[in-house]
């Protein structure tokens, strides 16, 4: 039995997608033969089956999978091919054929490392508690021996404290891949952890609401906002690196804007950045700016921040390289094209706890995040509609000058919604 | 304000006394015999009260009858009158079935309305009558639009007393009949005292300038000149008949009797002055009219004598119009991927198809109504798609009035908050059709309306208010899901001719239709109008969660989630019908899993789950631990945080089944 893992096409990617399986699973293929295609940053391949034998998909079309992972397993033996099919989270579905993700719930697989048991082992789709317990030879749940366990992850006990004071969890510990990766980091790149990707933003001339004067010529109100709530689907840019090779997720998103007239560089924190409105932060910047001119006591401003944002828009800046905080993951620079209304959003994050791509996806959907705030003419915003009451861009722009706002919803979706929707009726 | 003496003043001003009442009797003497008629029948009527045998109460039109006489006994046969609780007159006058009603109020089932209506409920086609004061002046309005659409030249008439003008529902009316432009006359019967109210007391301004201000064309007459009434309820009648305007015909007059019987405090003298000059209580002594008189009170006992007293039997009353579930039904469910508020105009599209009526506020396009189910309908069938004044209670009286006329009437509520305004006209007259008119009329009105919260609408637009509509008699209430696409719901709904509630749910609607996922198996029973089944593949349930509309398809999105959680295996079973309940699958599915959660969007005392763990209660069969979870009762907060922690969730769910916290362990 051979597997057939995801090969790394390039050293910018970190993940493949499934484009299709090119035969079914379970069925006979040849040495030489294409069994699936992928699609990589650059370009579409084919895998070839490297041996003859029976083949078991362990990925499905459309799935993201990461490089390294197990694609499919080729073997010539039934037996072993059987066991295969109930290996990992997949298993394939008798009748048809078809591979279905498999669902293991938390109180399995906390048994399941409590009273040894191999998941892979034992049959079926849905993978409960009572099933490692029979498995385990245990007494079955619902009895009071098993009622009293948390079926829920104990969450307090995973809490680390920073040292000043921001509560954040720790993750799993990193993989064996990015261990080893910065250990190589640290014999290649001179020990240097930190990364900087930058993208550019569309020509952004009119918002859709006009802003307090303060962001008449700017976006760094717009960036706080929508870095901050784009967090919450990002939280590898809100954490930092532990020393033991594991990542701490901040729980709560404090943006820390930075400021500078100078004489004196300060990085002033916005609390819980992500819950406040765009008024709000607009307001809090101005506060913040007007303490700063003043040089007024800012010792509660001056706690820690998960991030940071400096905003170099009205300078004759056009690229800049931003430095990361201590116990932060991301800092993200805002410059401006000369004399254009272009900008670019540049992000610094720490190669030991995300990625390129990652970031690459988080600074696209800050982007268009921010950009929705604008008025869109080449593309149309017209044309757009409310998600959830299918009001027409052009209907709402007739009530008066208002636009629409674009939300992140529950799904993680980004939608646009019309301000009725979003004030209330 | 007038006082209440110089209201009777202004009265008396009317009253002429005809010298020459051989010479009246001679020109109108058919109508002056109705007059008669209506008088002996109501006499009769007293008669029997006092000697016990008739039921319930009387409100006799004595000194009124030639009201009804020029109005109603001018109309032709497909022209039809709503009427009240002092109705008897202008029944007589228009059906000319007098023997119908003697019998209906003395119960028989030979009763024009088998003795269930009796006085104040009454039904022939072309007539019909109600207790609750303005309740069917909007339903009126809906029967004035289908003769107005029908082309067929008839009118409708509503007959009220001045002290209906009190009521809201009279003026939505009002506004609807001359803003629909439909031939309505108004008929106000002006006897100076609502019940035992003198006028002055409770009528401010001016009756006329009041149905002015709706543009209403004003008659005026009263029941002392019979010539000049005539002539004037004729003009009415045929200026509404012709032009196919609504106009209000003023008619003053003055009951002689009391309100009903023993509520008078009216001076014996202001009571003996309109009797002198009440014009049927002379032309009774004429020795000519004396004559036929006696011959009628002769017919009218002889046909209370040879009443055999035959009794509707509670069998042949009880049936109802609800759908019967079609327990041998069931079938995949497959979505096409449309968002739900596209399928929605998709199957209401197909309703307009087979010629139902669209009826709501601000539904016509371009705006195409608050959550655009209604996009596109009014462009292509103008006439059937009416945009209204915000009446919520007309509205509805005038979908009742249209499908009680044969069509299809789909009435929508901006938001399901506002169907508070609907109740009066579901209770006291859709529901009620069917029964209380002896199975003569049906009025399969569908009252459809958004409820549900989570978009921080606050406590008066995120509202689940579909409990107080549950358990209401031949009212069904149906709520539809994106777990089903609702064209076939719909569809079979249309063939039933109860009245019904259609929930919507907000959040439903900008959501594609739902997808099944392949480790969920998942099924339509017992029908169209039955219960979606959503069940694990390849498992055994372990817990039967029975939630419907927006809910029940956040529920099935997340049933992996709830497993994984908390180790229960949902089986997710989903009710279209919440009244009349399909409880058998329901019932299957928490017997085999012993387990039954129940959650509802609205608040859970007194709701939809209490009327289900009641009902497995009582068929018993099985060991089920059951829990209800539903919002906490209290007004929804707009602040999002606290209306997610107020309404019911996946999480509230999740903390329901969780081991240790699981409410049915």
């Amino acid at each position: 039995m051979i597997e057939v893992l995801v090969p790394r096409e390039n050293v910018n990617d970190e993940v493949v997608i499934i484009l299709n399986l090119i035969v079914e699973s379970g069925s006979e293929i040849k040495a030489g033969q294409a069994i699936m295609e992928i699609e990589t940053s650059k370009t579409n391949i084919e895998v070839i089956a490297p041996e003859t034998g029976t083949i078991y998909f362990n990925v499905a079309e459309g799935e993201e999978v990461p490089v390294g992972e197990v694609l499919c397993r080729i073997t010539n033996d039934e037996t072993d091919g059987l066991k295969q099919q109930t290996d990992d989270n997949v298993v394939t579905d008798d009748d048809t054929g078809t591979n279905l993700v498999r669902h293991i719930s938390k109180s399995a697989a906390d048994a399941a490392t409590k009273y040894g048991v191999d998941l892979t082992t034992l049959q079926g789709q849905w993978i409960s508690i009572r099933d490692v317990m029979s498995a385990a030879d245990a007494p079955i749940p619902d009895t009071p021996a098993i009622s009293k366990r948390k079926v829920l992850p104990p969450i307090d006990d995973s809490i680390v404290v920073k040292p000043d004071g921001l509560p954040a969890h720790v993750t799993e510990n990193l993989d064996l891949r990015k261990r080893a990766e910065i250990a190589s980091l640290s014999v290649f790149g001179s020990g240097l952890r930190q990364s900087s990707i930058g993208i550019s933003s569309p020509p952004l001339t009119k918002r859709l609401s006009q802003p307090i004067p303060l962001f008449n010529d700017g976006i760094a109100d717009l960036v706080v906002y929508e870095a901050s709530r784009l967090l919450k689907q990002f939280p590898l840019l809100n954490s930092f690196y532990s020393n033991n090779n594991s990542v701490s997720l901040y729980e709560e998103v404090h943006a820390g804007v930075s400021f500078d007239n100078n004489r004196n560089l300060k990085v002033l924190r916005i609390e819980n950045s992500d819950r406040l409105k765009l008024s709000e932060i607009q307001l809090a910047i101005n506060g913040l700016l007007a303490k700063y001119e003043a040089e007024e006591n800012l010792s509660t401003e001056l706690k820690p921040a998960t991030f940071t944002i400096t905003d170099l828009a009205h300078t004759s800046a056009d690229f800049v390289y931003p430095l990361l905080n201590g116990y932060q993951s991301l800092i993200i620079g805002i410059v401006r094209k000369a004399s254009t209304n272009k900008y670019q959003l540049i992000a610094s994050f720490d190669h030991r706890v995300s990625e390129g791509l990652y970031v690459t996806r988080f600074l696209d959907a800050l982007i268009q995040n921010v950009s929705s705030h604008f008025v869109d003419s080449a593309s149309g915003t017209e044309d757009m509609h409310c998600y959830f009451c299918q009001k027409s861009m052009k209907e709402e722009r007739s009530l008066g000058n208002r636009g629409f706002i674009n939300i992140t919803i529950e799904s993680g979706e980004q939608v646009e919604i019309c301000r009725n929707c979003f004030d209330g009726w | 304000m007038k006082s209440q003496s110089e209201y009777i003043s202004s009265f008396k001003g009317l009253t002429s006394v005809d010298l020459d009442l051989q010479e009246l009797f001679k020109r109108n003497k058919e109508s002056i015999e109705t007059a008669m008629l209506i008088r002996e029948v109501e006499e009769a009527f007293l008669r029997l009260f006092a000697e016990g045998r008739m039921n319930g109460t009387v409100h006799t039109c004595v000194g009124q009858e030639f009201s009804a006489v020029a109005v109603a006994g001018k109309l032709g046969d497909g022209d039809w009158i709503t009427s009240n609780h002092r109705c008897h007159g202008h029944f007589i006058a228009k059906t000319g079935d007098w023997r119908g009603l003697i019998d209906e109020l003395m119960g028989l089932e030979s009763g024009v309305c088998a003795g269930v209506g009796s006085s104040q409920h009454l039904f022939r086609p072309g007539f019909l009558s109600n207790g609750p004061q303005g309740s069917l002046v909007p339903v009126a309005t809906g029967i004035a639009l289908h003769h107005k659409l029908s082309e067929s030249g008839n009118i409708t008439v509503s007959f009220i007393g001045e002290g209906t003008l009190g009521e809201g529902n009279v003026y939505e009316a009002m506004n609807l009949a001359s803003c629909l432009n439909v031939p309505q006359l108004f008929v106000c019967e002006n006897n100076l005292y609502s019940q035992s109210t003198p006028q002055a007391e409770v009528m401010a301004g001016n009756i006329e300038l009041r149905a002015q201000a709706f543009g209403l064309k004003i008659f005026e007459s009263d029941t002392w000149n019979l010539e000049s009434l005539y002539k004037n309820a004729s003009a009415a009648i045929d200026y509404v008949r012709e032009s196919v305007k609504p106009a209000f015909l003023l008619i003053s007059t003055y009951r002689l009797n009391a309100h009903s019987k023993g509520d008078d405090d009216r001076s014996d003298e202001e009571i003996a002055f309109f009797r002198s000059c009440d014009s049927l209580t002379r032309l009774l002594e004429l020795p000519a009219v004396q004559n036929a008189r006696q011959e009628m009170r002769k017919t009218v006992q002889q046909h209370i004598d040879s009443c055999s007293a035959t009794n509707l039997s509670l069998d042949n009353y009880i049936r109802d119009q609800l759908p019967i579930s079609d327990s041998n039904s069931r079938k995949q469910i497959e979505n096409d991927r449309l968002r739900m508020n596209q399928a929605l105009n998709v199957a209401y599209r197909k309703q307009l198809e087979n010629g139902a009526f669209f009826i709501g506020e601000d539904i016509k396009d371009p705006y195409g109504g608050a959550f655009k189910v209604s996009q596109g309908l009014s462009t292509d069938f103008p006439k059937q798609v009416i945009t209204t004044p915000i009446s919520e209670e007309a509205i509805t009286g005038l979908g009742i009035g249209l499908s009680m006329m044969g069509s299809q009437a789909y009435v929508e509520i901006m938001f399901g908050d506002f169907i508070t305004h609907t109740f009066d006209q579901i209770i006291s007259n859709a529901s009620k059709f069917h029964h209380m008119y002896a199975f003569q009329a049906s009025a399969p009105v569908r009252i459809r309306t958004p409820m549900g919260g989570k978009r921080g609408y606050g406590p008066t637009h995120s509202q689940s208010l579909e409990k107080h509509f549950l358990g209401i008699d031949n009212f069904a209430v149906v709520a539809l899901t994106s777990l089903m696409d609702p064209a076939e719901t719909l569809s079979e709904l249309a063939k039933h001719s109860c009245p019904a509630l259609i929930v919507e749910n907000k959040i439903d609607y900008s959501k594609f239709l739902w997808q099944k996922p392949n480790e969920l198996h998942a099924e339509i029973v017992e029908g169209n109008l039955g219960s979606i089944v959503i069940s694990p593949d390849g498992a055994d349930p372990t817990c039967t969660v029975v939630a419907y509309g927006g809910l029940a398809r956040e529920i099935a999105d997340d049933i992996v989630q709830i497993f994984v959680e908390t180790d229960e295996l949902c089986e997710l079973i989903v009710p279209l019908c919440l009244h009349p309940m399909n409880i058998d699958p329901i019932r299957r599915s928490a017997i085999a899993t012993g387990k039954l959660l129940v959650v509802e969007e609205g608040s859970t005392p007194f709701g939809f789950g209490s009327e289900l763990l009641a009902r497995l209660h009582e068929l018993g069969g099985g060991e089920i631990k059951m829990s209800r979870i539903g919002a906490i009762p209290v007004p929804i907060p707009s602040v999002s945080s606290l209306e997610h922690e107020v309404l019911p969730s996946i999480n509230s769910i999740i903390a329901a089944l969780a081991v240790g916290g699981n409410k049915l362990q």
